[in-house]
């Protein structure tokens, strides 16, 4: 491989993760907020069905893209309706969603199945994407790819820089105090939740219409994204830029198994295909060993200098989840 | 509007702020009643009761955050609806919860910007926000570093954190609920200095505390509250300690501890040169080689984050020993899991009993059994046996007066005092060996102060080793046989009761060897 290719490639991994930096991104809206949503998986499959099947229909891009953030703002609200309102169990009520929306997607889009559809145009921002390397790794995208780095940018920017952002975080952590701080701690539940939901919703549409276009039912190649999104949430810390790193490894890995397969003819390509979610899972172990026993005992047997580096090393890598995630909010 | 209406902060006086004929139904309870209640702009007005007497949900109620079933609440003579914390702020109503409100992954800064207009709109100006809380700081003279976490901070330095957050806010009327329950005597003063200087501005405080002789030097009125019923007001000038100790009881109290002689046994804890590390990353404990022999309290003395939390911590193996050894009854038990110390009878009353104590969620009577769920009698074969769990209970709930409709209330429904009672009820009644307590009488009446300094001395007497750590001077002074002086995470000094006294410990305090 030459330097090109492996700079086109990295390119795709930025255009490939730029879906599940939505959905993680949304997910972690939600959870700083208080709320698991843990639909997920459903939400991307039907709002991707449902933002390809409009765009068909209509052959306008846009109201793809908007129906598929309005499937997931829907699902979302079910979510926050029965954990906050009806102070149900986030994790019953998500699951079953995840099931029901999953399976609804392939029952509805059996008529989309295989159509030919839409799909957005590349558009490549000229000025900047003559810059070496930078212009072909960032700048040389479609809109839904820039519009993932914007998210990610404004995502860290909203929780750790602005007011309401701060107040999100006082929620997700003690609700109380920041109820008797004047908040309007379910409402902003709501919020929340529904926006979160609906940039997870745009993550179907964003497959369907742009990364991998089109509508197979089942074998889309969509169903498992959301659980590890969910999972890419967990090893961010709640953290839009060290999710956001996640969402690109996970790509990169995907990418991996890809262009490694004509080198590697003794292993089935199944096999590549689907190594990157147990990768990602075995990512997620590493990070939050630092808090294992025997772990913690090898460090300490270890000569001063090593283990101060992977002490530090593990308390970098280690994040505690809102103290309120999944916890209904009561004031009275 | 006048200029002399005008608070130093620039918010309007409240000049006079009534609640009359409030009433509060809790499920079983009857938090308040028919209670008639006012503060004016440039007094401190305390509220007295013993535990679970109403204080704070009458407090809560003029904050927002319960609604009364009956009464209203009238502000400069004309009636306000108070629906939520957002109109009580609105209004110029601060309060200092007596559970702190503070979002413990943020930093001082940022838990006092939270929910405050910014000076850059929608963004957060910490900065700006930091560079006055050490301007306040330096004006009330309180020590506090805008940026650390919560997390990081003691109880009392969390207590300046909720001082200096309502300071900035400015509040035209204060609630402080307990405030000076977990602050040293030193700390008390200061807070005090404030209060004087925010009462002159003309300010309307609120005052509650279980120190009489706080009320006594702080406050212009008195109302004592027994049952949810309001018994009167009267001005503090012409009232006394003991006065105010029969009115809130309803009975003669006055506490002189029988310590009665005890013949001091064998070693039960042992810290050989332990060292670990604070929360902050510092040395938590340099060093501390102590002894707690069998009949005696050793009390601990220090000011506050000079880590007794560490040492307390340490022991009952909560937090990792870096250095050095532990011994109960003559068997190490270095770095041992929490619950294996703890089945070798010793028991601990942490400091932080809502956070470290008990299970809010749980009920009274399974709060009670969190230490010997899995013995005899409350389970066997691996159930658990109702009926001896709720004879426990019922036999705690009596013995330490909790006040609680039933055993099965959740405990986050007790008043502050009785969550307290709870925890110290299960811990000294499952006969141990060993007792760490820290500020066992913290948010107790003193009633209730009474019967648990009573208690801690019956345990002595059957000859548990306790070691005794409290900020507050004359409760060490009232119990201990030997006095350790804890000082940035060493001994200064072990002093015998008999020659100690209040000016000697001061010094060794303060880290000066006399
Ligand atoms: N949210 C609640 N739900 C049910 N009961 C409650 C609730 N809050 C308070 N109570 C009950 O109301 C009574 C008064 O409680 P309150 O907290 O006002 O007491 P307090 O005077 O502040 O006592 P303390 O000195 O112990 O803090 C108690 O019996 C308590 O159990
Ligand atoms: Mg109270």
């Amino acid at each position: 491989m030459d330097s090109t290719t492996i700079l086109i490639g990295l390119a795709s991994v930025l255009v490939a993760a730029a879906p599940v930096v939505f959905a993680v991104m949304g997910e972690t809206l939600s959870e700083r907020a208080g709320v698991i949503n843990l639909s997920m998986n459903g939400t991307i499959l039907l709002s991707a069905m449902g933002g390809f099947a409009v765009s068909v229909r209509t052959g306008n891009l846009f109201l793809g893209f908007l129906t598929g953030m309005l499937i997931g703002a829907a699902v979302a609200l079910i979510v926050a309706f029965s954990s906050i309102t009806l102070k149900q169990s986030q994790v019953a009520v998500g699951f079953v969603l995840a099931l029901v929306c999953r399976d609804l997607s392939y029952f509805l889009g059996n008529p989309f199945m295989g159509l030919a559809g839409p799909r957005l145009p590349a558009w490549p921002l000229s000025g900047l994407k003559e810059i070496p390397v930078i212009g072909t790794l960032f700048f040389n995208h479609d809109l839904m790819t820039y519009l993932s780095f914007i998210v990610i940018f404004v995502s860290w920017f909203w929780i750790f820089r602005t007011r309401p952002g701060l107040m999100l975080q006082g929620i997700g952590e003690r609700p109380a105090a920041a109820y008797v701080r004047g908040a309007n701690v379910n409402l902003m539940r709501y919020v929340y939740t529904v926006l979160g939901g609906a940039l997870i919703g745009l993550a179907g549409p964003t497959y369907s219409l742009s990364v991998k276009a089109g509508w197979k039912g089942t074998i889309s190649g969509l169903d498992g994204i959301g659980w590890i999104a969910l999972a890419i949430t967990i090893f961010g810390g709640w953290n839009p830029l060290r999710a956001a790193f996640g969402a690109y490894l996970f790509a990169l890995l995907q990418w991996l198994g890809l262009v490694l397969q004509p080198s590697l003819p003794n292993i089935p390509s199944q096999v590549l295909q689907v190594a990157p979610f147990p990768l990602m899972i075995l990512t997620l172990l590493l990070v939050n060993i630092g808090d294992a026993e025997w772990v913690e005992r090898t460090l300490a047997s270890l000569p001063e200098p090593t283990r101060r580096f992977f002490a530090k090393a593990f308390r970098a890598m280690r994040a505690s989840p809102p103290a309120a995630l999944g916890v209904p909010f009561e004031r009275d | 509007m006048t200029e002399s209406n005008k608070l130093p902060s620039g918010r309007s006086r409240i000049d006079s702020l009534e609640m009359r004929g409030i009433t509060k139904r809790f499920p079983g309870v009857l938090a308040n009643y028919k209670v008639d209640f006012d503060v004016k702009s440039g007094e401190v007005h305390a509220l007295l009761g013993v535990n679970g007497a109403g204080k704070s949900t009458l407090m809560k109620i003029l904050y927002g955050l319960y609604h009364p079933d009956e009464g209203e609440i009238l502000l400069n003579g004309k009636p306000v609806t108070i629906s939520s914390p957002k109109d009580s702020i609105h209004l110029g109503i601060g309060m200092i919860h007596q559970h702190f409100m503070l979002v413990q992954t943020l930093t001082v800064a940022e838990n006092v910007a939270l929910g405050l207009p910014s000076s850059r709109g929608a963004l957060t100006d910490l900065d700006r926000v930091s560079k006055r809380i050490l301007e306040l700081a330096d004006i009330y003279n309180l020590k506090i570093d805008p940026s650390a976490y919560i997390w990081q901070l003691s109880v009392g330095q969390q207590q300046r954190v909720e001082i200096i957050k309502a300071l900035y806010r400015g509040a035209a009327l204060l609630i402080l609920d307990e405030p000076t329950a977990v602050l040293t005597p030193q700390e008390v003063d200061e807070l005090f200095v404030i209060m004087r200087q925010m009462v002159k501005d003309g300010h309307a405080l609120i005052f509650i505390s279980h120190k009489l002789h706080e009320v006594v030097e702080i406050s212009h009125r008195v109302t004592v509250l027994r049952d949810g019923r309001k018994i009167g007001t009267r001005l503090t000038s012409e009232t006394t300690k003991q006065d105010l100790a029969n009115w809130m009881v309803g009975r003669e109290v006055g506490f002189v501890p029988d310590r009665g002689k005890v013949e001091i046994g064998e070693i039960r804890l042992k810290l050989e040169r332990v060292v670990c590390g604070s929360d902050r990353g510092t040395p938590g404990l340099r060093g501390v080689s102590l002894d707690v022999h069998s009949g005696e309290i050793l009390g601990v003395a220090g000011v506050s984050g000079n880590g007794q939390r560490e040492l307390a911590e340490t022991i009952t193996g909560l937090r990792k020993v870096t250095g050095g050894k532990v011994f109960l009854e003559g068997k190490e038990i270095t770095n041992l899991a929490p619950g294996e110390i703890t089945d070798r009878m010793l028991s601990y009353i942490p400091e932080e009993r809502m956070r470290d104590g008990m299970i809010k969620d749980f009920t009274v009577a399974e709060n009670m059994i969190l230490r010997e769920h899995h013995k005899l009698p409350y389970s066997r074969y691996g159930f658990l046996n109702l009926r001896g769990i709720s004879k426990h209970a019922d036999d705690l709930i009596k013995q330490f007066r909790v006040k609680t409709p039933s055993q099965e209330t959740h405990a986050k429904n007790l008043s502050g005092g009785n969550i307290q009672k709870v925890v110290l009820a299960r811990e000294i009644s499952r006969n141990p060996h060993v007792i760490i307590a820290a500020q066992p009488t913290r948010g107790l009446d003193i009633g209730a102060t009474e019967y648990v300094r009573e208690q801690l001395l019956v345990e002595r007497r059957k000859g548990a080793a306790i070691m005794l750590i409290s900020e507050d001077l004359d409760e060490i002074l009232a119990l201990s046989d030997r006095i350790a002086v804890i000082y940035e995470g060493q001994i200064m000094d072990i002093v015998p009761r008999a020659t100690a006294t209040p000016e000697k410990l001061g010094l060794l305090m303060a880290g000066v060897h006399p």
